[in-house]
């Protein structure tokens, strides 16, 4: 089920939230827990037993890594079986044809692929879970002796198949003792319809630019159509990745339960290291968490560092996906961030104080020409057309081989003229204008867990929701790009 | 929207008196209306009761998916029941069309299906197959050479071609102008170019500004011409009588993109006097009307001509020439929808006018040129193959002409 559809908003949403203000407080997590199940089997009906296994798994580990006590032989051995059964079902389900392909290719066997299909939220699912697992083994949380509590927290619906990846101990008091109440719903409710506005408002409509692109025949795309292309890409997956994290953020809020950030206006950083502390935070996190401090983060010298953020960050674009694209779009970053640690990090702080405006102007562009090409590997998964695109974005196109890619199309200025309102929206929400002006406006706003909402905020929302409405009705395009994570 | 972590700390007066119980604070307003609203968009959903055409897009509505475990666990059950969710959901045609005005007011040029012109004149997003249209071309001249009836192609250019002036900027042509030309190459005089005549007319009302058709003024125009190729004086526009069948009718494109401001076309039918005083049959020879009155009720007004797309129709004079004269034809019409509100001007020139669709006429279309060629009792002197050019050039069923 999506986020994004008549079902959850007329059927599914109401219903719930009908249910678990009329339970008592003890049966609020069984609510929960059903719904999430009932929402996860919607779309997935066979691989919910896969989720159950998980959950049983991982809820036994923590009893068994109770058991270990301060043993380090008995913990290291729990913590090697938690994490191989985990990433090994991960592995089968989400990477074994992958291996398939490779081996074939590189062994030149005709092995069969296997018929099987991406459980939804997988990748997700079982990354919280580990969390829990791993924060157990260092001490940092209890252990969760409630299953249902347990199960609650690995399968609610609102961070289940599209993240934010959350951490046990972000939510181990909230499974137990959370308040509900006015301002913190009607905060969940402000929260959720933004997300839903970026996704099915500006993100939608850009993808639709992206895919009309898409569609057209390396010989017919002009300098301009691969821009395009890459720029409106950009945009789709932030507002389609951001605004279903806006949408988890406020479901968690109308059932009490506080969720961490998950972007934080990642388009404005002056470098590829602050953008990723502002994109996909719940995954970078997990990813030093559990990975890059293990394996000596920066305390062992410059070239251990380097080895580990290659590493890191090639895992990290695998998680993605399995294809290569995604491993190449994560090392393109892992490269990045090192030759900023090595020299461009200098450079720019070098500029940036020579000239504040244009130093800080000229950083962030050069982060939204890195970023946006790494889309462009992100979203062309076929490398031959890759390599192309790459090539005519430069100018370097072979056309049909006769005639090279023209500059631009009539198409190209088309689309632009034609989208000239949702590019301009998405540009200027993009930059956290709003926000800005908005926080200075109202900055003496109501502390205390609530925040009172002003009128203009309800009719702004009212409006929001009717419109958001009406493009999901309308419309026939409704991408689910998370399916390969 | 991402909370400001240094607001939460600070410490305000205003705590004090939104947590001392002010019984219609905002966040309550908006917590209790959002559950309302929804609680009552919900109850209406269940409790309508589902329709099973839409009237504004012009098509059948997803019925409530059935229920077996096969397609649960396949995952149909989940897609259909969306489906059913969004076509039934209360007030359809209010959101589709909040929709859709809602990208014409924000400077959008097209919704998807359909692109929007100046002066609410809406055009369909045409596909041209070009291998296609090359194969049709050549169907089109095997009856000549079957059976050495002079046939004539008239390729009807649509709105997207003659009225581009309108066109929202940098719309991507179309290629229907390559495609008259390839056709006018490879038949000569045997195609029928209306493209000058109608070029000429086009500050007049010769295309519906929300249904894919030319109108009766249009298709007029393009008889003028079809008429002289075929070697007879056009009847002059005054000597027909001009009916204004209706003034709020709303076509094909205004379904797919409905908004706020459609605007609605008037339908006219140009009626000479041999038509006024003919009648039809279809293929079991079961009389039907030329001119339906009953579409004029519902929605799709222009099937008022013909009846919409019978697969096989013969119009007829009643009165009986052959006594007086022994020189009457008859002629044979290969057409898609275009040809509706044409056909009948060709009765002032022919006793019968024998109308076949392709896209559901079964038979073998030779054979039934032979048969109407050997068992009739008028000469079939004349066929016009008459398509408007997108339509040509995706139409797998024009080939049946030859086989």
């Amino acid at each position: 089920m999506l986020f994004s559809s008549v079902t959850f908003l007329v059927y599914f949403l109401p219903a719930v939230i009908c249910l678990y203000y009329m339970a008592p407080a003890r049966l609020k997590n069984l609510v929960l827990l059903v719904a999430s199940l009932f929402f996860y089997a919607w779309g997935e009906p066979v691989y919910i037993f896969l989720m159950l296994v998980s959950i049983i798994f991982n809820y036994a580990s923590g009893f068994a890594i109770e058991k270990a006590g301060n043993k380090k032989r008995s913990i290291h051995f729990v913590m090697t079986v938690n994490a191989i059964v985990n990433l090994g079902l991960l592995g089968f389900f989400k990477y074994g044809n992958f291996l398939i392909e490779n081996i074939n290719t590189l062994l030149s066997m005709d092995l069969e692929s296997m018929d099987l299909s991406l459980p939804i939220g997988i990748s997700f699912y079982t990354f919280q879970a580990m969390s829990y697992a791993i924060d157990l083994s260092r001490g940092k949380v209890r252990i969760q002796k409630n299953l249902l509590d347990f199960a609650v927290y690995i399968c609610l619906f609102p961070q289940l198949i599209a993240g934010p990846i959350v951490r046990f101990k972000t939510v181990e008091e909230q499974l137990q003792h959370r308040t509900h109440s006015f301002e913190l719903f009607a905060q969940g409710i402000v929260r959720f319809v933004f997300g839903l506005a970026k996704k099915v408002i500006i993100a939608n409509n850009v993808g639709q630019i992206w895919s009309i692109i898409n569609e057209k025949d390396i010989a017919d795309l002009s300098v301009m159509s691969v821009w395009i292309a890459a720029f409106a890409f950009s945009l789709q997956i932030y507002f389609d990745f951001s605004g279903y994290s806006d949408m988890a953020i406020g479901l968690g809020k109308m059932f009490g339960f506080k969720f961490d950030e998950n972007f934080n206006y990642p388009y404005v950083s002056r470098s590829i290291t602050e953008f990723w502390r502002r994109w996909h935070i719940s995954l970078g996190t997990w990813f030093k968490e559990y990975v890059y401090i293990p394996l000596g983060g920066n305390k062992a010298g410059i070239v251990r560092q380097i080895f580990n953020i290659l590493i890191v960050w090639s895992l990290t674009g695998l998680w993605h996906g399995a294809s290569w694209n995604f491993a190449i779009w994560g090392t393109y970053f892992g490269f990045f961030l090192v030759m900023e640690k090595l020299i461009i990090g200098k450079v720019l702080d070098r500029i940036v104080s020579l000239n504040a405006v244009l130093g800080t102007l000229l950083a962030r562009v050069y982060t939204l020409l890195v970023v946006g090409i790494s889309w462009l590997i992100f979203s062309v998964e076929e490398s031959n057309r890759l390599i192309a695109m790459l090539k005519i974005m430069f100018g370097f196109g072979d056309g049909n081989g006769v005639v090279p890619n023209s500059l631009y199309e009539q198409q190209d200025l088309y689309l632009l003229g034609s989208n000239v309102a949702v590019l301009l929206l998405a540009f200027v929400a993009a930059s956290g204008l709003p926000k800005n002006i908005y926080v200075n406006i109202v900055n003496n706003r109501v502390t205390g867990g609530g925040r009172a909402i002003e009128v203009y905020e309800i009719v702004l929302i009212f409006v929001l929701y009717i419109l958001s409405f009406s493009f999901i009705v309308a419309s026939t395009y409704n991408p689910f790009l998370y399916f390969r994570f | 929207m991402e909370k400001n972590k240094n607001f939460e700390k600070q410490n305000n007066i205003n705590s004090e008196k939104a947590k001392s119980g002010l019984k219609f604070n905002n966040s309550k307003i908006l917590a209790l209306g959002f559950a309302l609203l929804s609680l009552v968009i919900l109850l209406f959903c269940i409790f309508e009761k589902d329709k099973a055409f839409s009237e504004v897009e012009n098509r059948t509505l997803q019925k409530f998916p059935k229920i077996s475990v096969n397609a649960i666990v396949n995952g149909s059950f989940g897609e259909d029941f969306e489906k059913y969710a969004q076509d039934t959901v209360v007030l359809r045609d209010f959101w589709v069309k909040l929709k859709n005005t809602t990208e014409f007011v924000s400077l959008k040029k097209d919704n998807g299906s359909v692109y929007f012109g100046e002066n609410g004149q809406l055009y369909g997003m045409e596909k041209i197959n070009f291998p296609l249209f090359r194969k049709n071309v050549e169907a089109v001249q095997v009856p000549e050479e079957n059976f050495g009836i002079r046939t004539k192609v008239l390729l009807a250019p649509t709105a997207s071609l003659i009225l581009k002036e309108k066109l929202p900027k940098n719309v991507p042509s179309y290629m229907q102008n390559s495609m008259m030309e390839s056709t006018k190459e490879l038949l000569g005089e045997n195609f029928v170019d209306v493209r000058e005549v109608l070029d000429r007319c086009q500050g007049e009302y010769i295309y519906y500004k929300t249904d894919h058709h030319w109108t009766s003024l249009g298709a007029y125009y393009a008889y003028t011409e079809l008429a002289k190729s075929l070697g007879f004086k056009p009847l002059p526009l005054e000597s027909m009588e001009r009916i204004k069948l209706s003034s709020d009718f709303e076509g094909t494109n205004a379904a797919k993109a409905a908004t706020f401001f459609t605007k609605k076309d008037e339908i006219f039918a140009y009626v000479g006097e041999h038509a006024k005083n003919a009648e039809a049959f279809d293929m079991e020879g079961k009389k039907v009307p030329i001119f339906d009155e009953s579409y004029l009720e519902k929605r799709d007004k222009y099937a008022y001509f013909l009846g919409g797309n019978l697969p096989f129709m013969v119009l007829q004079r009643k009165t009986d020439e052959r006594e007086k004269i022994g020189n009457v034809k008859s002629i044979l019409l290969i057409k898609d929808s275009y040809a509706n509100c044409l056909a009948p001007m060709l009765l002032e020139h022919y006793h019968r006018v024998y109308v076949i669709d392709p896209r559901y006429y079964r038979k073998s279309i030779k054979q039934s040129i032979s048969d109407i060629r050997y068992k009739d009792d008028i000469e079939l002197s004349d066929i016009v193959v008459l398509y408007n050019a997108p339509q040509f050039s995706i139409d797998v069923n024009v080939s049946a002409v030859a086989r």
